[in-house]
């Protein structure tokens, strides 16, 4: 994009102004005899018009994941106007041709009532199956189903289970959630060394909340031994996302602390380096 | 479009009374950079679209005022909201405003931005009008509302061809919050920042 000032020219590309014209701008460039990886890179490199007339006659004739990538340019508006009924159809078609992806997609959008009528059957029906098919947002999804009561009785062991599996395999919300669970008894035996150990899984994988809750319990020694440098170096890494709560708690843990310690603390949170998780 | 503008002010929840007039040559300029500081992003080839995506929602995370756009979004339902539920919210939207904005900006190149105009709006901000030109499509207005606040100058709202986007979003969950107040709206929000995006 190049932006013109007044009557001069500058060679600039506007991105907020690109975010608002993407519904109105939309591209298509003729479809010629290319495979889904050549609609990989177009998409890679913002050529999400080119990605699209790749991807529809390969969606057309039955590739799944072609499917559920046109679903998504739907949903998403890429280089088009947002359509969640065409997303809805395309995303169904891959889901019965076996997409876990587009089952989760649609088993969320029968939750939302976006471009379907709200359906918790439907929903739940379509992530149980995206769920067995090992996919962790599935399973914190119906462990949320479970917990709020959606379209199925209220179970917060039920909620548990979904979620711990989800945590297990490293998704970083559900350690969340299963770190506030275990702290309160909650669908689970309460304990605080479980608690202590989920949020701080959460923690390493650069989660603010988390880091937020185990600088809280390195500060008063829940769960974990005290230790105060730790505990300001997670508060410092939540604060630095923006958390609130953190930097409020930051602050007073720092008072209760020697000068060389804080600094051991900024050292090791300036270290800090997220474990990435490949579970998304 | 004036009116449009108006109207979408009067619903702004800060008290504006707190700050200064946003002079319109500095709002443009503003504007003007948001361009510039997301150019380098968007011409780097050598990382993903979800890595580059993912830098420009820190640009637009310091360029919109999320805060104001949310409680504007809410209405009175941010004053019947507890505080945990306010914060809730504002991670929520941020997250949904951001995922939603940088992935609308994440691909677009070769399109022209003009800069026509800018003034002042009331007595506390600035309107920056400017012209999205691509060949093949009709040239399409978008509005920028503009103020300086205590963070630095914030975007307000955009208005695409008349559309104001925070009324668009006011919109989307006036529903929801009819029928299932904010426990409903947070459990939305959390389900929409879930979804998978595109698969190789």
């Amino acid at each position: 994009m190049t932006i013109l000032r007044g009557r001069g020219k500058l060679s600039l590309i506007c991105a907020a102004a690109a975010v608002c014209s993407a519904v109105y701008l939309s591209s298509m460039t003729p479809a010629v005899a290319e495979d889904f990886t050549d609609g990989w890179n177009a998409y890679q490199q913002g050529d999400f018009g080119k990605a699209r007339a790749i991807w529809m006659p390969l969606a057309e004739t039955g590739n799944a994941k072609a499917m559920f990538n046109i679903g998504v340019i739907y949903d998403e508006g890429r280089g088009i106007a947002p359509d969640r009924a065409k997303a809805i159809e395309w995303w169904n078609r891959a889901a019965e041709a076996g997409h876990a992806q587009a089952m989760h997609n649609l088993g969320l959008a029968y939750i939302e009532g976006s471009g379907v009528n709200q359906n918790y059957d439907r929903a739940y029906g379509w992530l149980e199956r995206a769920a067995y098919h090992g996919l962790v947002r599935s399973q914190y999804s119906l462990g949320k189903m479970f917990e709020y009561g959606l379209g199925v009785e209220e179970s917060q062991i039920r909620a548990a289970l979904w979620i711990e599996r989800a945590a297990i395999a490293g998704f970083d919300r559900a350690q969340y959630n299963m770190g506030k669970r275990y702290r309160d008894g909650n669908g689970v035996e309460k304990d605080l060394v479980m608690a202590a150990k989920w949020f701080l899984a959460a923690a390493r994988q650069g989660y603010d909340k988390a880091q937020n809750h185990i600088g809280a319990r390195f500060s008063k020694g829940e769960g974990v031994e005290t230790d105060m440098v730790e505990a300001l170096k997670w508060l410092t890494l939540a604060a630095n996302q923006g958390n609130a709560s953190a930097k409020k708690r930051a602050e007073k843990v720092a008072d209760k602390m020697t000068a060389e310690q804080r600094e051991e603390s900024q050292r090791r949170a300036e270290a800090f380096v997220p474990e990435r998780s490949n579970v998304y | 479009m004036s009116r449009l503008i108006a109207l979408v002010f009067a619903f702004l929840l800060v008290p504006v009374v707190a700050f200064a007039q946003t002079e319109p040559e500095q709002a443009a300029e503003f504007i003007e950079n948001l361009g510039q500081r997301a150019v380098d992003v968007l011409r780097d080839q050598s990382i993903t679209l979800e890595e580059r995506e993912s830098k420009l929602r820190g640009i637009v995370h310091e360029s919109f005022d999320v805060e104001v756009i949310g409680r504007f979004v809410l209405a009175d339902f941010w004053k019947t909201a507890d505080a945990d539920e306010r914060d809730e919210f504002l991670v929520l939207f941020s997250d949904y405003v951001l995922q939603t904005y940088s992935q609308r900006l994440g691909g677009y190149s070769g399109q022209t931005l003009r800069i026509d105009d800018s003034r002042s709006h009331r007595d506390k901000d600035a309107v920056v009008e400017t012209t999205i030109i691509q060949d093949g499509t009709d040239p399409t207005g978008v509005s920028w509302l503009v103020r300086d606040t205590d963070k630095g100058l914030r975007i307000l709202d955009v208005i695409v061809e008349g559309k104001s986007l925070a009324l668009a979003q006011k919109k989307e969950f006036s529903s929801i919050l009819a029928r299932e107040k904010m426990p409903g709206l947070l459990q939305l929000l959390r389900l929409k920042t879930s979804k998978y995006s595109v698969q190789s």
